[in-house]
């Protein structure tokens, strides 16, 4: 597929900037808490103004001019990839609005739109997505954790999440929960942190630590008054609908990175193992993983509701991105990856996209339910 | 084969079921001349094992994984034939690892449910678990044939092929298994330790499909 001159300049500006990601990979893979020295990085100024909807971006960044004020799924797989091709965890690292930047677009009014923007907009704020659950994964439908109404306002939050970006040093971001036991029951709210009866701690991940993935737990966590989300929306479209439209876009967007970290893999190994057998393969398996992440992107675009196809995307892009792990330690040389450190962390990395926003084997199950009923099987 | 060098083989593998990788490491390594077997400038080896060398920073290997990698002084004597002894050994001991985590991850999936039922019986799952316990016993017995022929090419796709049995086992437990302090990142650990002992011959590519 053809990429607009938009897009191709985004891809060039983001292929510039990767490298500024790849200095600091090492550094936030080794203490993802020190981030002092990264938040005035040009590609995180960039990467958070582009992720901000216009009316919320302030600095006037020129190198912005290329992105949309309103991005497609391309512009974002275009953007992704490169980026990743610096470093993936370096970009999750990156303050802003992430996944519940995405929950937000689709469910709140705009005082709720306004009030979580404001909040990111002085780029060393993070937003967390809280949804996978200790017990359940990131079964949308089987969420425990509760939000009860109280009688002075406003609601009350009880539970525990697990595997939530940022959720540790997160100053805002949404919550999943169920309001009741029937399907339309499952919420999301706006939460502030730090909140009495919210406590929270990193997770010690083998890869992608820029993440952050945490522990968060909520006993008796009060929620004020217009922090729900979706409550201007038809009943249908206030919660599961939201939370299924976000994790699916999600899906695509890790599978780009994975496909730019095996991308990344792939560029350092030319570059220091330049006759490397099984090179030329690999690099035709991840331009053929790119064109299928794009295609992707393009048919999402012209039919969200056809979002399921971002886990093909994912489920292909998270096994090259791990053989692309295991085909470089094993061309570099017996113990070579201790003088390659960032092709070790890119090896532990690729993993890290298995875990994301469901398993291979859920996505396994997401294609062929989609499968089944775009062919009217189901 | 001689009974012995199997015998050696099985103890590999059970030291490592029963007590951990890195007291079947040891076991591998016993009587070994490291400087002189490594095929490489690193090794993997037991923590605290008499080794000349730097020490290599890995956070992970240390602590209850007991493990330490040594940079070696350079000009080192090479033998093969030492490195050959180490690679049968070290992949049996790998596998012993692989199905005492195996073993865990059952219990990990027996314990936790999905639409009420255990998901240790979705067929995924369960197809899963069939393909690894299968491809344990040939792979088994393609380590015993390296005592017989030691060849470098198919010693390096057998632990290829170990290491790409080690991440499916550690997909078995779901993001748990990505956290640090989880029995599963000994899996992780096992394929750097092979990383330094086998030398790739271009095969591992293969393996991974």
């Amino acid at each position: 597929m053809e990429l607009t001159a938009d897009q191709r300049k985004t891809q060039e500006l983001c292929a510039r900037l990767a490298p500024d990601l790849r200095r600091r990979a090492l550094a936030i893979d080794a203490d993802p808490a020190v981030m002092e020295p990264h938040f005035d990085s040009p590609t995180y100024a960039w990467y958070r103004e582009c992720s901000m909807p216009s009316a919320y971006r302030t600095s006037g960044n020129p190198l912005i001019t290329s992105f949309p004020d309103t991005p497609s799924m391309v512009d974002w797989i275009v953007a992704s990839i490169e980026w990743a091709r610096g470093d993936a965890g370096a970009v999750m690292a990156c303050p802003g609005p992430g996944l519940a930047g995405l929950t937000v677009d689709l469910l709140s009014d705009e005082r709720q739109k306004g009030f979580f923007y404001d909040k990111l907009a002085d780029g060393r704020t993070w937003a967390f997505f809280a949804m996978t659950e200790p017990d359940v994964g990131s079964d949308a439908a089987h969420v425990r954790t509760r939000l009860d109404p109280v009688p002075s306002g406003g609601h009350v939050l009880n539970g525990a999440k697990r595997y939530v970006g940022n959720g540790d040093r997160g100053s805002i971001g949404v919550v999943w929960a169920k309001t009741g036991d029937h399907m339309l029951g499952m919420r999301a709210v706006l939460l502030e942190l730090p909140a009495p009866g919210c406590v929270t701690r990193p997770l010690p991940m083998l890869g992608l630590r820029g993440a952050r993935l945490s522990e968060m737990l909520f006993q008796d966590v009060r929620v004020p008054p217009g922090m729900l989300l979706g409550e201007h929306l038809p009943a249908t479209r206030r919660g599961l609908w939201g939370a299924i439209r976000s994790l699916q876009s999600m899906r695509l967007m890790v599978g780009s990175l994975a496909i730019g970290t095996a991308r990344a893999i792939w560029d350092y190994a030319r570059e220091h193992f330049p006759h490397a057998p099984g090179a030329e393969t690999l690099e035709d398996r991840i331009e053929a993983a790119r064109l299928h992440a794009l295609e992707t992107a393009s048919a999402i675009d012209l039919d969200p509701d056809r979002a399921h196809l971002g886990a093909r995307v994912k489920l292909a892009g998270t096994r090259l991105a791990v053989e692309a792990g295991a085909w470089a330690l094993s061309v570099a040389g017996p113990g070579a990856w201790t003088e390659h450190p960032l092709l070790e962390k890119w090896n532990r990395d690729a993993r890290g996209f298995e875990f994301m926003d469901g398993t291979s084997n859920v996505q396994r199950l997401h294609i062929a339910q989609g499968h089944l009923k775009e062919s009217g099987r189901a | 084969m001689t009974e012995p060098s199997r015998s050696v083989l099985d103890r590999c593998e059970e030291t490592a079921y029963d007590k951990g990788f890195a007291t079947a490491l040891a076991l591998v390594l016993r009587d070994v001349d490291i400087a002189a077997a490594a095929p490489g400038a690193v090794v993997g080896v037991p923590e605290g094992w008499p080794v000349a060398g730097e020490a290599v920073d890995v956070p992970l290997a240390t602590g209850w994984n007991s493990l330490a990698f040594v940079r070696l002084p350079k000009d080192r004597p090479a033998d093969a034939d030492a490195c050959a002894a180490v690679v049968p050994r070290l992949a049996r001991a790998r596998i012993g690892l692989l199905r005492r985590t195996l073993d865990e991850a059952v219990a990990h999936l027996s314990a936790r449910t999905s639409v009420g039922e255990p998901l240790l019986y979705k067929q995924l799952i369960l197809g899963s678990v069939a393909d690894t316990v299968t491809e344990l016993q040939t792979l088994r017995r393609h380590a015993d044939g390296l005592l017989l022929r030691p060849r470098p090419a198919s010693a390096a796709y057998l632990h290829a092929r170990i290491d790409r049995l080690d991440w499916r086992v550690c997909m078995l437990f779901g993001a748990s298994g990505y956290i640090t302090d989880h029995p599963a990142t000994a899996l992780y650990l096992s394929d750097l330790v092979a990383n330094t002992w086998v030398r790739a011959s271009g095969e591992g590519e293969t393996a991974w499909n």
